[in-house]
């Protein structure tokens, strides 16, 4: 008996001291040519023009590039070579040439042509292609405005030579618009790999989970499926070899990831949004002494959405009095620990086009009572509060809110669901309020959240002067001039409050101390001129 | 063949043991009373019992007990460690653990309660049902229950709480009473088949009672002892699935506490290390529970097993 309980315990022990072996915790040795990436969540497949989510492009971006690659310091776009060594905007701001490295080639030796650019547009503008860089082409001539071809119309394309080519917008735009989203987030795919292929049948193409010919500065290896992908060094890299010889991304939990830094057995966070640190561990992350944490400037934040089509919503007295109740300090102070930002509008305070003259609301239950009783509001009604599950300091951050509602007398009732469930009861009217969050790109156009039928329009408002504003900040093509647009669409933003912006949370992320030359891109993720990565020894 | 042993005859039984043991009789010694005196024999059962007891007790006096509102931010203490405002530290969000405990004791009490009492009165209905007429009537209701318990419960539930609209805690009570009484009905009928043609039945049939006032009168009292004894596992069982559901979000909504949502504050590697006040108590509050009521239930079964007590 009393041997059997010693067998039982050494069994107990085996199996727990299994359990804690981390998943993902296979994959390398460390030395100065290996690094460690590690990502929350698995990507569906590598596709340049149509992974499922930022998971995806992480990994993308290591191996194939576009024409440039694009961050923001000090408020101002940068653009850094990536296929491309050259690029120029026309004086009239509608025709932009650009000029590929000489030596920028496939992992398979053919070179990267002005033919695979063409190859690419032309692919993603196939109305058969299954994509999402739609939007990133939309402003070319002869496409739609969701980037798709027009019969009879000519393609704003034309090839140079073998390296260079010249794209020509509808009408004049921001050339930094255009560099952003054409030259940064359009990846470049091969011509003689896929060229054969029917557009309808390429989604499901082998290649897209084995993308062995790319053109960036790392190979793909091998993907062992939600445990972790392995990339190798592209030793003929145009902007020279990089000097990491392998990168390994990883697929793990917040809690594995945190367990995997400790032992120093991770050397850095994927981003924004995709691999960050829980805010409960920042302040252990703090404490590791082989470790540096980042904090990103937020390019995203997270809303309170108002629907307009309940009557008793439409008085924008009343969204101010909620404006007025929230009590945003104490989210960002207690919840976020400080780390984080509170501004009255849909334009990040780290982007060129904030108008910081536009001030927050203040917390203040006082003035939030009296602008709802001016609006006659009925304090007996009782309004749904919809959190989706998921973002752990969202539905925090939901339970706060109905606090500080109730506290100025509007009864609210939160009901909490599944993201594609939350989704679905936003574009379906089926809600009073609604938290949600948003991360887009730097150029200051949001028609598709805040124009009147937009795509991203989850209040379902109209209002006549925005729209007005929205459609010239568009047509502008003077960055001059549209910055004084959208600082008027931020005040009348600030006025109507179609929503309440939250907060902009910075991203909690780290770089071990041992890595140098790792920055952010302006999605706040690390796949940025990773050809620059020095990992030094342990 | 198992003694089964009716009401009538039961007294008669304990009486003649009585006399052996020599005691005197002050009152007619029922079955009831002989059951009471085993269970209170049984330390672990009474001690789960008196456990139950105080439990309900907080959960009846929680408003006068708790020392803030369980929804009450304390803004300048986020997971604060306990003190002498907060005895047992604040959640995530800066509400008093120790008031969010006794406030949740009512959500487990009511859901272990009402979702047991809905299934106790579906399955035995069904269950006396098939046992009584036997034939087609029970083959019919016996697949219904087959196929009823050949589903993974806990997706069920999850299906049937998204499909009944918002999650709340009369949804998690409605979909735990209709799903949980396929295993009562079969005990029951089981009761009821081997009851059905005992002398005392074929007795009552032939004095030309009525089906129901023989399924009532005669024969339901003597099958209502393992019933009791599933009925307690049951609410135990109610009381784990609720956690379970709450810390997936589909169970009580936030603010109302409930111990299964206090536990997912703790979701990261430090909370599990360094703040043990956000999830020890709701955690420890759902062990002794489960623990008393499945003591409880231990010394109702041995209590009340007529096979035990000669």
């Amino acid at each position: 008996m009393k041997g059997m309980r010693v067998w039982l315990a050494a069994i107990i022990t085996l199996v727990v001291a299994a359990l804690m072996i981390p998943a993902g915790a296979v994959g390398a040795p460390k030395s100065s040519l290996v690094v460690v990436s590690g990502m929350w969540s698995p990507p569906n497949n590598f596709s340049p023009i149509n992974t499922d989510s930022s998971y995806g492009y992480y990994v993308v971006r290591f191996i194939f590039q576009g024409m440039m690659e694009a961050r923001l310091e000090n408020n101002q776009m940068r653009f850094s070579p990536a296929l491309a060594t050259r690029w120029e905007a026309s004086a009239d701001r509608q025709t932009f040439r650009f000029t590929i490295h000489p030596r920028a080639t496939w992992h398979d030796g053919r070179p990267v042509t002005a033919e695979d650019v063409e190859f690419t547009v032309m692919t993603i503008s196939d109305p058969k292609t299954e994509t999402n860089r739609g939007a990133e082409i939309a402003t070319i001539a002869g496409l739609t405005a969701g980037g798709k071809r027009v019969a009879d119309q000519q393609l704003g394309f034309r090839i140079l030579g073998p390296k260079s080519f010249e794209v020509r917008t509808k009408v004049p735009v921001d050339p930094q618009m255009f560099f952003e989203r054409f030259g940064g987030n359009v990846y470049i795919l091969p011509k003689h790999v896929l060229g054969s292929v029917p557009p309808d049948q390429l989604a499901r193409h082998p290649f897209f989970q084995n993308p062995t010919v790319g053109n960036g500065p790392f190979k793909f290896v091998q993907y062992k499926t939600d445990q972790f992908v392995e990339l190798v060094v592209n030793e003929n890299y145009h902007n020279g070899a990089p000097k990491v010889r392998r990168v390994f991304v990883r697929i793990i939990p917040p809690t594995t990831m945190l367990a995997q830094l400790e032992r120093q057995d991770l050397d850095l966070s994927a981003g924004f949004g995709i691999g960050e640190i829980l805010i409960e561990d920042w302040d252990r992350v703090k404490e590791m002494p082989h470790v540096r944490p980042v904090t990103i400037r937020a390019p995203g934040y997270q809303f309170m959405v108002f629907n307009f089509s309940r009557p008793y919503l439409e008085d924008k007295r009343v969204r101010r009095a909620m404006a007025h109740a929230i009590n945003r300090p104490l989210i960002v102070n207690q919840l976020l620990k400080g780390a984080g930002e509170i501004a009255e509008g849909p334009i990040p305070p780290a982007n060129p086009y904030f108008n910081a003259a536009v001030k927050p609301w203040a917390y203040d239950t006082a003035r939030a009572r009296a602008l709802l009783q001016e609006a006659g509001w009925d304090f007996n009604r009782t309004i749904i509060l919809r959190v989706p599950t998921g973002n752990i300091l969202r539905e925090r951050t939901g339970d706060i809110i109905r606090e500080n509602l109730v506290a100025v007398g509007i009864k609210v009732e939160i009901q909490k669901s599944d993201f594609p469930t939350h989704l679905a009861a936003l574009t379906g009217k089926n809600y009073d309020i609604g938290l949600i969050g948003w991360a887009g790109p730097t150029d200051p156009d949001v028609s598709s959240q805040f124009r009147t039928g937009g795509q991203y329009n989850f209040g379902h408002h109209s209002i006549a002067r925005m729209d007005q504003l929205l459609d010239e900040g568009v047509r502008l093509s003077d960055p001059a001039r549209r910055k004084t647009i959208y600082n008027q669409f931020q005040e009348l933003f600030a006025d109507e409050l179609p929503y309440v912006v939250l907060y902009y949370p910075n991203g909690r992320t780290v770089i071990a101390k041992r890595m140098s030359g790792v920055n952010y891109d302006i999605f706040g993720l690390f796949d940025y001129l990773t050809y620059n990565w020095v990992a030094g020894p342990q | 063949m198992p003694l089964r042993i009716h009401a009538f005859t039961m007294s008669d039984l304990a009486s003649v043991s009585r006399a052996v043991d020599g005691a005197k009789p002050t009152r007619p010694v029922t079955f009831w009373s002989l059951a009471t005196q085993r269970f209170l024999r049984h330390r672990l059962a009474v001690s789960g019992l008196l456990v139950m007891l105080v439990i309900a007790g907080i959960a009846a006096a929680a408003i006068w007990l708790a020392p803030h509102s369980p929804t009450a931010i304390d803004p300048v203490a986020f997971q604060a460690a306990p003190s002498a405002t907060h005895p047992l530290g604040t959640d995530s969000v800066g509400r008093d653990v120790l008031s969010r405990l006794i406030f949740a004791a009512r959500v487990s009490i009511t859901v272990g309660v009402l979702a047991v009492a809905m299934y106790v009165v579906i399955g035995t209905a069904v269950g006396a049902t098939a046992g009584y007429y036997g034939g087609k009537m029970d083959l019919v209701l016996s697949r219904i229950m087959d196929v009823m318990l050949s589903f993974p419960p806990l997706i069920i539930i999850l299906f049937a709480v998204s499909v009944f609209g918002r999650p709340s805690i009369w949804n998690v009570i409605l979909v735990l009473g209709l799903l949980g009484w396929p295993a009562l009905a079969r005990l029951v009928r089981g009761q009821f088949l081997a009851l059905r043609d005992l002398e005392y039945v074929l007795a009552a049939r032939a004095n030309g009672s009525s089906d129901a006032r023989i399924v009532l009168r005669h024969m339901l009292p003597n099958a209502l002892a393992p019933v009791l004894v599933a009925a307690t596992f049951g609410m135990a069982n109610a009381i784990l699935v609720e956690a379970a559901l709450s810390f997936l979000g589909l169970g009580v909504q936030p603010p109302t506490p409930s111990w299964g949502n206090m536990l997912t504050d703790a979701q990261s590697l430090t909370v599990l290390e360094r703040m043990p006040w956000l999830w020890v108590p709701p955690g420890f509050m759902i062990l002794i529970s489960v623990l008393s009521i499945n003591f409880l239930g231990d010394g109702l079964r041995d209590a009340l097993d007529p096979s035990l007590r000669l």
